[in-house]
């Protein structure tokens, strides 16, 4: 814990150090636009589709993944990370935990004010963090588990103590835990159920929310008074407004950015990606993500799949290359595990499963001897793109004599039998990610924790993992995490790992487009116009 | 016979759609020229050719197969489900209006209930309370879907005929209820039940596509058109229209075909319409 | 007939109790926590058993309907599940999205229906009238899914003239309201239009066999003169019924046709909610719709009368 917040610490103060001298990177991260060299225009309207509606504007509350990418705009949080998954101070200058990892002491910037005009402050954060631990039904009560109490130590100094020490925690602050809300925008609303749909110039980030309307659009407007800057001083961000306009239809998206009615999008179909890389009105980007993809069988007792050989005879006969071609169109990258590859952990020689073995799955499934393997392989009723994938797996299995038959399903039944813990085969699930690989890996194989939809408990998996999660060395926590990693994905397979996804941004010619982050959000604050 | 069909050209051909449309269906595994459901991905997406009359999908299979054989889910969705609406539509329909009174007047507010539930809303809930889509409980969806239709159908028609000298002669002999109703009212409302249910084979056909295109059909790899849109759906912004062309025009063609039957019949039938020939 | 609109109220009320009962039963059967379902990869158990207290999702059943209808005849309709957005506030907003496509797939659909339904029946059996005819039986045979997806393909995607999908409120900007409206009203007003240019073509060819339409050519008087004055006027009592059921069927068909073009609307709103058991929403939407297709065609059944004086709705129950 105290190493590597002091890794971070140090990180935190080469770039603060940099701020100091020069205003290169404040409140810029890492900003680096493609076409640097030229001055940026300031000004102009951008129009980005999404993949879906924001449901939840008050970080408390927010439970999807989307909303997310409205959050990084009108809000700011402790810490962000840079374009290649780092963390680096954003309203925290500088962090610093104690030596025996109990508390962690964050330095704050004094040059930040909410939309509403009120002052950011140590008291702020406070309030901010209590909330979110003490609310009733917080959806971030979860990632700030570990925190016991904050104090705010002076203006410009918060303190945070924890139950006991928990690596992680830095990591979670980078996004929804860490986002700072006006405390009196949200006591101005009164009701918390009307906030989190009109959270109004409620945060200090970049732009501000001013207009929300359901499944039609939001408006965001340019913060004037946003403390960042980029390199040449020039105060961010360069955008007046960003309209937001819902389209769950992939195909709905990328024709508006073929047709000029809108310039950006994060999230396009992996089928369209050659049309979007040729396409001379538009720019693509891509990035991998820290997001997987993988099948969830249920090993509970009483099911086909507490046989842990059954489970990797499957893992065996899935020819992943295939999958990634054919059902992916190559977006992403073949995977086996959580830990993703812009994750510290990550192990680029690991590769239990590199090419598929049918006839390796088919001894081991007569190993097992009670005679043929066949399972339901559940898809979400009205999806395409998993149906394709799941027909694909089908006839992969086919070359193992095993038979998958699928069985299509409302996604609310699906969750219903995942969480009851009673479906019998196998599920598709996938998981966005998370910027530590704790994140991405503790809930779900963890005995007993929310995301542990495969009802996996593994004694030592268990213990590995507490491990990682205890000590603040980097070398210790990517052991203990490999060292698990190769037990719950080959010898007591947890689930079917098949890949990783991808970050991906496409945006019109007419704009100048940040880099494409591995969290998968549009860094509007660096975007500009292009010189005409 | 010559004499009917010379009168009646518009339900020969209609008839002969229809059967046209039936045979397909049995004799699919003759006239499809692969396994609907055989994958081979080296052969994706391929535009239609001498090979694949129309094309591949993205996983190689035949449309031209996919749609041939589309056609089986559809005819027997659309007469199982035809078959459930009227025989529960038309009980309620011949009790109500026989019966009358307080027996009438709580169950055609019922039926009036399931009619002013929004059809598609009811149809989707129905399949999401039976836990899991499955093809049969389509077809109850839709069937549920119809009765109303059947049952307002057949009421009218039996106060239409309730007091009418043969019903009351029965009556006055004491002949039980379910007897006059059997034998003497249904016999003789047949023809607008029959046109009213050819024109819901058309119907069911494209409540059918419609909730398979939502995903709460018949399940994949098992070929129907509705589904088979909505899974090729995606490809048509790439211009590989021959995957959704297929089922679409499986389905115009088996809703054309019983709608133009229906509608020939009616004339055929109905001789207060015939003056008008639609 | 203020004493027959008085007691079709009054028959309403039993009939909207029992349609609540049916979707709140239905919705409840169907499998899914909607908290679950809206949980995302937010799924702290400690915090959905909070949730599902201050939702009351938590009480019984019998016990939640009873709630939800004793707030319901007051106007409260509860909040969103997922949202927490006022249900009545919600269909109120996304009320202006439908009701533009509706009303110009309706006007769409009876424009065309009574232009090319008048001419067909004059020009009976001319080529005009064969294909009007054929066209109405394609009309109605193909589902508007379809039609949809290849109105797009062809108009969007191959020759770009309008966008694929959204919208754009009619005060912001009107030209781009119009582009976006253009593709979704005619999905919607297809199948209609066909049955209303039937129902156009069989009543006016009825009507011309009535003897004052004769008396009336015998007077000599212009063609247009007759149909105008008064073989269209006559054929329009028919007409009338037909567009009321229609309402009924643009409601219908505009589920599928939000849904395709990404239109804001009551009916992606329903069916978003079904998938999701957003209960309330759900209920909500069912009710409304329900209330209003009584109400319409109670309209058409008292337009029908005024319109036809021969028919009375003083007698027995027909």
């Amino acid at each position: 814990m105290t190493r590597l917040l002091t890794i971070l610490t140090v990180l935190a103060l080469v770039t603060g150090a940099c701020a100091g001298t020069t205003p290169s990177t404040t409140g810029g991260g890492a900003s680096t636009a493609p076409s640097a060299a030229v001055k940026p225009t300031v000004g102009g309207t951008v129009t980005m589709v999404l993949e879906n509606d924001v449901i939840d504007f008050d970080p408390l509350k927010s439970r999807a993944f989307v909303d997310r990418n409205v959050h990084y705009q009108i809000y700011d949080s402790l810490v962000r990370i840079d374009e290649t998954g780092k963390i680096v101070q954003w309203l925290a200058t500088k962090w610093e935990a104690s030596t025996d990892g109990k508390s962690v002491t964050f330095t704050l910037r004094d040059d930040v004010t909410y939309h509403d005009g009120t002052k950011f402050d140590a008291e702020s954060v406070k309030w901010n963090i209590e909330r979110y631990i003490k609310t009733a039904g917080s959806q971030r009560a979860g990632e700030l588990a570990s925190v016991d109490t904050v104090e705010a130590v002076n203006a410009t100094t918060v303190k945070f103590n924890l139950k006991s020490p928990f690596s992680p925690l830095v990591a979670n602050l980078v996004d929804r835990a860490g986002m700072m809300v006006s405390r009196k925008a949200f006591e101005a609303v009164g009701n918390p159920d009307d906030f989190t749909r009109k959270a109004f110039k409620a945060g200090t980030g970049p732009f501000m929310l001013t207009e929300a309307i359901k499944d039609d659009h939001m408006t965001l407007e340019k913060n004037p008074s946003w403390w960042g800057k980029d390199k040449d001083g020039t105060k961010l961000p360069y955008l007046d407004k960003i309209t937001v306009k819902p389209f769950t239809n992939s195909d709905t998206r990328f024709t508006n950015l073929r047709t000029g009615d809108a310039q950006v999008a994060n999230n396009i179909a992996g089928k369209d990606v050659p049309t979007a890389k040729t396409e001379s009105s538009l720019t693509y980007q891509e990035r991998p993500a820290l997001s997987f993809r993988s099948l969830i069988p249920n090993r509970a007792p009483g099911f086909v799949f507490n046989e842990k050989r059954y489970v990797k005879a499957v893992s065996m006969a899935i020819d992943r290359a295939q999958l990634l071609d054919k059902g992916y169109f190559n977006l992403g990258a073949v995977g086996y595990g959580t830990i993703a590859p812009s994750h510290f952990a990550f192990d680029a020689s690991f590769k239990p499963f590199e090419k598929a073995d049918p006839e390796g799955a088919k001894k081991l499934v007569q190993e097992v001897g009670q005679g043929p393997l066949r399972f339901e392989l559940m898809v979400s009723a009205g999806d395409p793109a998993t149906l394709t994938i799941a027909t694909l797996i089908k006839d992969q299995l086919q070359k193992a004599e095993i038979v998958a038959d699928i069985q299509q399903l409302e996604f609310a039944k699906i969750l219903e039998l995942q969480s009851a813990h009673t479906f019998k085969g196998l599920t598709f699930v996938g998981w966005s990610g998370r910027i530590d690989p704790d994140g991405n890996t503790y809930d779900h194989i963890y005995s007993k924790r929310p995301f542990n939809d495969s009802s996996y408990s593994n004694a030592d998996v268990d213990k590995l993992l507490d491990e990682q999660r205890a000590t603040s060395d980097q070398e210790k926590r990517k052991a203990a995490l490999r060292m698990a990693e190769q037990i719950y994905v080959v010898d007591d397979p947890a689930r079917i790992w098949l890949g990783f996804g991808a970050a991906q941004l496409l945006t019109s010619k007419k704009v100048n487009a940040p880099p494409a982050y591995p969290d998968q959000i549009v860094r509007f604050h660096l975007m500009s116009m292009a010189a005409r | 016979m010559t004499w009917y069909l010379r009168r009646h050209p518009r339900v020969f051909i209609g008839g002969g759609l229809v059967t046209f449309l039936i045979l397909v269906a049995i004799f699919a595994p003759f006239i499809a020229r692969y396994d609907p459901t055989f994958v081979n991905v080296s052969q994706s997406l391929e535009p239609p050719s001498v090979d694949h009359w129309l094309g591949t999908d993205d996983l190689g299979r035949d449309v031209f197969s996919r749609t041939v054989y589309g056609s089986r889910i559809s005819l027997s969705v659309g007469l199982i489900a035809v078959g459930i609406g009227f025989f529960v539509g038309v009980t309620i329909g011949l009790i109500a209006g026989y019966m009358g009174g307080l027996v009438d007047l709580l169950a055609m507010r019922a039926i009036d209930a399931l009619l002013a539930f929004p059809a598609l809303i009811l149809a989707i809930s129905i399949t999401a309370a039976f836990q899991k889509p499955e093809l049969w409980h389509a077809m109850v969806a839709i069937g549920v879907v119809a009765v109303p239709l059947y049952t307002r159908l057949t009421r009218g028609q039996v106060l239409s005929i309730r007091e009418r000298d043969f019903v009351l002669a029965a009556r006055a002999l004491g002949a039980p209820a379910r007897r006059i109703v059997l034998r003497h009212i249904f016999p003789n409302i047949t023809n607008p039940l029959v046109v009213q249910a050819t024109l819901s084979i058309a119907f069911a056909i494209l409540a059918e596509a419609t909730l398979s295109f939502l995903g709460l059909g018949a399940q994949p790899p098992t070929p129907t058109w509705g589904a088979d849109i909505n899974y090729s759906q995606r490809w048509l912004s790439n211009f590989k229209w021959w995957m959704s062309v297929g089922p679409g025009l499986g389905i115009f063609l088996a809703v054309f075909s019983f709608n133009y039957f229906g509608d020939a019949l009616r004339d055929a039938l109905d001789p207060r319409l015939r003056r008008s020939g639609t | 007939m203020t004493q027959y609109i008085l007691r079709r109220l009054l028959l309403m009320l039993p009939v909207a109790f029992l349609v609540t009962i049916l979707v709140f039963v239905l919705i409840r059967l169907s499998p899914g926590d909607p908290l679950v379902i809206y949980a995302g990869e937010e799924r702290d158990p400690a915090t959905l058993e909070a949730l599902r207290q201050e939702y009351g999702l938590d009480r019984s059943m019998p016990e939640q309907y009873v709630s939800w209808i004793t707030h319901a005849v007051q106007g409260d309709l509860g909040r969103s599940l997922r949202t927490r957005q006022p249900v009545l506030e919600a269909i109120v907003e996304r009320l202006p999205a439908t009701i533009e496509l509706g009303i110009t797939a309706l006007v769409l659909s009876v424009t065309v229906a009574l232009v090319v339904g008048t001419l067909s029946a004059v020009r009976r059996n001319s080529p005009l009238d064969l294909l009007a005819t054929g066209f109405t039986l394609a009309g109605v045979s193909l589902p508007n899914f379809f039609l949809g997806l290849i109105l797009i393909l062809v108009f969007s995607l191959a020759i770009r003239l309008f966008p694929p999908g959204g919208y754009t409120a009619l005060r912001e900007d009107v030209w781009d309201n119009l582009r976006h409206l253009i593709l979704p009203a005619i999905t919607l007003a297809t199948a209609s239009m066909a049955v209303n240019m039937r129902q156009v073509r069989s009543s006016l060819l009825d009507t011309f066999g009535q003897d004052y339409i004769r008396t009336a050519r015998a007077k000599g008087l212009r063609e247009t003169m007759v149909i105008a004055r008064h073989a269209l006027k006559n054929a329009l009592i028919p007409v009338v019924t037909v567009i009321g059921l229609q309402i009924g069927a643009i409601i219908e068909g505009a589920i599928i046709t939000e849904q395709i073009f990404s239109w804001p609307g009551i009916g992606k709103l329903a069916v978003d909610s079904i998938g999701g058991r957003d209960y309330p929403v759900v209920q909500a939407i069912v009710l409304i719709s329900a209330l209003s297709f009584m109400v319409t065609t109670l309209v058409v059944d008292v337009l029908y009368a005024w319109l036809d004086p021969r028919i009375s709705y003083g007698g027995p129950q027909s």
